[in-house]
């Protein structure tokens, strides 16, 4: 199957398509013969999009010749629609639009509106995350989602510690995390969201529950599918960098050239982030010993937690030429250092542990719409991965939060029981070879009928390799392959005059993995090493339909339905010897029923008001849940641990977000809602809230412009935001134990940017967690207090 | 604030009170007649949650105190899920309770305050006052000790552990020659909340043992001896295959029971010794395994062994009696016993919880002497397990057991050790997938 693929995209790439073609540009103007940005331009039959910049320039490009509808839209505009003829290889149509009311034009929402709502409204429970405001500003991107409703972003600490997603309450491996639609694991630790910076992103996305087709992948709640800037047409360089509270240092830089001759295309971007995460924690989970093992509360610095990470990206490779749209080659390479304060609780901090990893990505992406017959297009993205994980843990000595050694009863310094900070002392290196293959071939067969068929292919190769294990223990530990293939086929239709999107897709997930255990076995009377190789290999389906309709334009009802799949992990079939944990061959995939109903309403105008409003409600039914059950009266009483299938959880909840517009003035309000339910009839708590996750939050936004506020064209932009965690217990109880419960949380931040008059530099400004209230994400970690952050950023575009 | 003080300053006295007529009772009733203990104090039953199945436990462990009489009354209800206290552990705590009831010991396992030791005033029904003095010995012991507490007047518990299992092989690398972990004993003051002292080291088996793959993988259920001078503490054994340096849980090979022995108060001087009656195991599980009889001998279950549980008898000069054979396969004439919990009652009559090749819950009645055992009549329930049992309380005479099968309402029972019948106590309320785990 798969080198049946791989021939086809060899195929492709070396077939060019002969029909003639022509590009269409333009500008659009209101009557005052002032340029439109951000409308958009529409080619009726070919379904191409594309928006007009700041000077409301317009490009189309490689249309086969003939007679098109050209429509034209615009908030600020009224629609307008054309009857154009491409005959030559560059047509250039100007174009006139009526205003639609007398508002300012600067009052017109950011680029990027038309790709977020059709997104937004294309069936899926799905938000778009525009990052052009965060990325001038001294905001990391897991800030940014935990602010989209019904998203949260569980991380233990500050800059740079781990990070897990939770949407609507389905967390974990059920949750997938793409970059450019390519799964993260693949780009390894050393590249992922809390390291790459907005300024380097175009958009995220957040599927709740649903996945479309395009995003292939077993995971039952949903994705976030991060886009990184592609740089549009134009030559630009962008820089910044910023210095804040603990000794945080942020820098990026990114720049695009393209040769509008041959369509020779460079970009590059790198980031550099380091923070000494030397904030204050405190709290009742924050105590230092006595030597008589007595607990007293106390204030500490956290000393064990800097991080430092860079990276950077390179591309080259040719856009909008004859035979393709888009083929780049891509590098990636990053480098993290990081050092872990605590564990799973902060009741003992520790000193000297740290993981190193780095990855070096290899990618190609190709893209060509109309490709051989009009109507077809195909992309294709192939990555390489070669990462290395490294974790030390080797001091022996206990610390107390002032970072001084714990004195014993006795004395003299306490150490750890096991020999090291947090289990066994360990140096230990994981190395991982990951290749990732997707492709996509889409066919308009009729006029607002599609036909998308997705495949991906992904293998991961995985070696362990601990120094301070004996040879004879790494000569006999188990190593493993794991290859998944999931083929996804959808059809997408609109009708009753666009008023009408279908999708309505099914999904084939193969997964094989063939494990090596070493054995000895007894050859010719020598003891030799023997590896006895099994296979596992299982397949599932899945499907969905997602559906939106506009009741009027300004009102969309959304709707979806899947059910999704969530195969059973490498450790949680074979098991692992080092953490005791026993195989269970007969697993069975995790399966969910996800629902979703929802609207997008707006905006509606009042005058200078506008308003617009989005809710939905969802259902998502898990079964045969896979959860890891510990047997502690085994043969010989060790402690083991293997995963099974269990009964399932339901969670019910809605989410809602408010989007309010007067003038220079923006509120967004957010709040998301829903119970997690055990479904478990043995279980005393069966219908009861699942612990440990919250599931009432709610986040603000409010945004105020200044124009020519301290010099003449200027503008300066001030932000308020707070985040409210409502509290939620983390353990399983019958009686509320306020112990087993988190504090109320709200967190209120003030930010400010400022654009000079020259349009090229912006200065901003962050004070968060302003009244420098106890903060805490993943169970009693707690996160940092009052901080202030500087950011400065400069700007060119069309050198 | 001020009034609740002076509330819990009258319960304190109160309890104080109960305490001292406790004790000169205790003084007093030291003829043949029939005993009934103190009937003041109060019979705190505990129930654990399920976590992620039914009967696993995992989920916490609430409490309930009434008084001797309810505890005796089968007309009356008790339901410590629908009006217990929750105590605080992530998994099932460990507690034991003062000799006269009036106060629980705890050690929270795992989770945030794992190895965090607190205290618990009885104060009737749900109302349980946890007292300020804690202390954390999880440096000592890990956030997961496994403790008991010694039968010296409630002065002293001892905690102790397993930690950082090696494996250690020849130069080249490649040949096996041993695995040893670290044990920890240490001892804790129960009345000033405060570590007394701990001492670490390797104990390691013999040399044949060792080249076989087994090490010491539990300490537990530590007991002091007749001179007060030595802790007799029960051990598992666990394994390595020699070959690869993979954990070997097949259990195809086992050796002779053992024990270690340190010396009293100073935890120093570990030894081991070796029973040649039973290969299995001797730390229990999570309460007492192993008591000190009026003749001055301790007598110790076994579990996992190649015949089922056995009592071990080890004499004055702390070293096993193997001349003492005692098998409860034999004795109750079935294949596969395994004793989940034990209590000794006095005059050579014990009282074992125990199952039957993994399945069931039965009570026996142990004769230490006769070296008979018989099964107390509680009802047959297929879902009944004491599995993960740890209290009972022996008040005079009596003996007191909760018995619920999983998610299933069961009673108190009440066993006279000397008359050896049977009584039934108060109804223990029931919930699905949980089961009460003892009463203190």
């Amino acid at each position: 199957m798969k080198h049946c693929l791989l021939l086809f995209i060899f195929f492709c790439l070396t077939k060019i398509a002969s029909a003639q073609l022509g590009n269409l540009s333009g500008k659009v103007t209101d009557h005052n013969q002032k340029p439109v940005s951000g409308a958009t331009v529409e080619l009726k039959e070919l379904n191409r999009k594309t928006m007009t910049d700041d000077n409301g320039n317009y490009e189309i490009r490689s249309m086969v010749y003939g007679s098109y509808t050209l429509n034209i839209s615009s908030i600020v505009t009224e629609f307008k629609s054309m009857k154009i003829k491409i005959a030559g290889s560059s047509e250039r149509i100007n174009i006139s639009v009526k205003d639609r009311s007398h508002r300012e034009l600067d009052q017109v929402t950011v680029q990027g509106k038309t790709e977020k709502r059709k997104i937004e409204t294309s069936g899926f429970s799905v938000n778009v995350i525009d990052t052009k405001e965060a990325s001038l500003r001294n905001l990391q991107t897991n800030e940014l989602l935990n602010r989209t409703v019904g998203v949260r972003v569980r991380q233990s600490g500050g800059l740079g510690s781990s990070a897990t997603y939770n949407l609507n309450g389905m967390s974990g491996r059920a949750i997938g995390v793409f970059i450019d639609g390519i799964e993260i694991s693949t780009y390894g630790s050393s590249f992922n969201l809390n390291n790459i910076p907005p300024a380097l992103i175009e958009r995220i996305e957040v599927y709740k529950g649903v996945l479309p087709a395009h995003l292939a992948g077993d995971f039952l709640g949903g994705g976030i599918n991060v886009i990184l800037k592609k740089g549009g047409m134009r030559n630009n360089l962008i820089a910044s960098a910023s210095y804040g509270s603990f000794n945080t240092q942020q820098t990026d830089l990114s720049g695009t050239y393209r040769d509008p001759k041959t369509g020779l295309t460079l970009r590059g971007s790198g980031f550099y982030s380091y923070s000494d995460n030397d904030y204050e924690v405190r709290g009742k989970f924050v105590r230092n010993e006595l030597p008589n093992g007595q607990m007293v509360e106390t204030r500490g610095k956290r000393f064990n937690d800097a991080y430092k990470s860079y990276g950077s990206r390179f591309e080259l490779g040719y856009t909008d030429v004859k035979w393709a749209d888009n083929l780049m080659l891509n590098y990636n390479i990053s480098d993290t250092y990081d050092e872990v304060q605590h564990g799973q609780y902060m009741s003992r901090p520790y000193m000297g542990r740290f993981s190193k990893s780095k990855a070096q990505v290899f990618g190609v992406d190709y893209r060509k719409n109309n490709l051989l017959l009009e109507g077809l297009n195909f992309t294709f993205n192939g990555v390489y991965s070669d990462r290395e994980q490294y974790i030390q843990d080797t001091v022996s000595y206990r610390y107390n939060w002032n970072g001084e050694k714990v004195i014993g009863i006795r004395g003299i310094p306490l150490r750890t029981l096991t020999g090291a900070q947090q289990g066994a002392p360990t140096m230990n290196t994981i190395s991982r070879q990951i290749a990732t293959l997707r492709a996509s071939l889409s066919y308009n067969i009729a006029a607002n009928h599609k036909v998308v068929f997705n495949h991906m292919f992904y293998v991961v190769d995985r070696q362990d390799s601990d120094e301070l294990r004996t040879v004879l223990e790494r000569n006999y530990l188990s190593t493993s392959d794991l290859t998944k293939n999931v083929s996804a086929l959808s059809y997408e239709m609109e009708a009753f005059d666009h008023r009408l999107r279908t999708n309505l897709f099914a999904k084939y997930y193969q997964q094989k993995i063939d494990r090596m255990d070493p054995v000895q076995q007894v050859v010719n009377g020598q003891p030799t090493r023997v590896e006895r190789v099994t296979s596992d290999n299982r397949n599932t389906t899945g499907y969905g339909l997602a559906v939106s309709y506009s009741l009027k334009p300004n009102f969309v009802l959304i709707g979806s339905a899947e059910k999704a799949v969530r195969m059973p992990g490498e450790q949680e079939i074979f098991g692992n010897q080092s953490d005791n944990v026993m195989a269970n061959p007969s697993i069975k995939p995790e399966i969910s029923d996800n629902l979703n109903l929802g609207f997008r309403a707006g905006a509606y105008q009042f005058d200078a008001h506008s308003i617009s409003i989005s809710g939905s409600g969802f259902i998502r039914n898990t079964q045969d849940k896979i959860v890891a059950l510990s047997s502690d009266r085994s043969v010989t009483n060790m402690e083991t641990t293997n995963n099974v299938n269990l009964s399932g959880v339901r969670s019910i909840g809605f989410e809602a977000e408010l989007n309010y517009i007067y003038r220079k003035l923006n509120v967004v309000l957010n709040m998301s809602k829903f119970n997690a339910l055990l479904q478990d009839k043995a279980s005393l708590f069966d219908g009861k809230q699942i612990p440990n996750e919250p599931f009432f939050t709610a986040n603000g936004n409010v945004q105020y412009r200044f124009n020519n506020a301290l010099q003449k064209k200027s503008v300066l932009n001030v932000f308020y935001n707070f985040g409210y965690v409502h509290p939620f217990e983390t353990i399983w109880q019958l009686k509320r134990d306020e112990f087993n419960v988190t504090p109320t949380q709200f967190i209120q931040d003030l930010g400010a940017s400022y654009r000079f008059p020259n349009q090229k530099m912006v200065l901003s400004f962050d004070a968060k967690n302003i009244f420098d209230k106890e903060a805490y994400d993943n169970f009693a970690a707690q996160k940092p207090g009052r901080a202030f952050y500087l950011k400065f950023t400069y700007n060119i575009n069309n050198f | 604030m001020k009034k609740q003080f002076l509330k819990l300053l009258m319960f304190g006295a109160f309890a104080t009170a109960v305490t001292v007529t406790g004790c000169s009772k205790d003084s007093e009733t030291t003829t043949p007649e029939e005993n009934l203990g103190d009937a003041n104090r109060w019979i705190t039953v505990s129930g654990a949650l399920m976590g992620t199945t039914p009967g696993d436990g995992n989920g916490g462990t609430m409490v309930y105190s009434v008084s001797v009489t309810d505890a005796k009354n089968p007309d009356k209800s008790i339901s410590v899920y629908d009006n217990g206290f929750p105590v605080r552990s992530q998994r099932t705590a460990r507690l034991q309770s003062s000799i006269d009831g009036s106060t629980l010991f705890n050690i929270a396992y795992t989770g945030p305050n794992g190895g965090e030791f607190s205290k618990y005033k009885v104060n009737g029904g749900a109302s349980y006052t946890e007292l300020a003095d804690k202390v954390n010995i999880s440096s000592y012991a890990t956030a997961s000790p496994r403790w008991v507490k010694l039968f010296d007047n409630d002065q002293t518990g001892i905690a102790v552990n397993v930690s950082n299992v090696k494996i250690t092989t020849e130069a080249n690398g490649t040949t096996y020659r041993y695995a040893r972990g670290t044990s920890t004993v240490l001892s804790l003051n129960l009345q000033a909340a405060g570590i007394k002292t701990y001492e670490q080291y390797e104990i390691p088996l013999s040399t044949a043992e060792e080249a076989q793959g087994f090490y010491i993988g539990r300490l537990d259920a530590p007991v002091l001896n007749k001179a007060g001078d030595k802790l007799i503490i029960g051990a598992s054994k666990s394994k390595y295959n020699p070959a690869t340096g993979l954990t070997d849980n097949t259990g195809a090979v086992k050796i002779g029971a053992k024990s270690v022995i340190v010396d009293y108060p100073s935890l120093k001087n570990p030894k081991l010794i070796n029973s040649t009656v039973s290969q299995g195991n001797t730390n229990g599980y999570r309460s007492f395994n192993a008591f000190l009889g009026e003749d001055g001998n301790i007598y110790q279950a076994t579990q996992n062994g190649t015949a089922g549980s056995h009592i071990l008898k080890i004499n004055q000069s702390n070293e096993y009696d193997n001349s003492y054979v005692f098998s409860l396969d034999a004795a109750l004439g079935v294949t596969g016993t395994y004793v989940e919990a034990w209590r000794y009652a006095g005059n050579g009559i014990g009282y074992a919880v125990y199952s039957v090749a993994d399945k069931g819950g039965y009570i026996a009645r142990l004769d230490l002497n006769a070296r008979t055992a018989t099964k107390v009549a509680i009802p047959d329930d297929a879902d009944l397990s004491f599995n993960q049992y740890q209290g009972f309380v022996v008040n005079g005479d009596e003996v007191f057991v909760a018995v619920t099968p999983v998610g299933k309402d069961g009673n108190i029972y009440i066993m006279n050790s000397r008359t050896g019948t049977l009584t039934k106590g108060a109804k223990l309320v029931n919930k699905a997938g949980n089961h009460y785990i003892g009463v203190f």
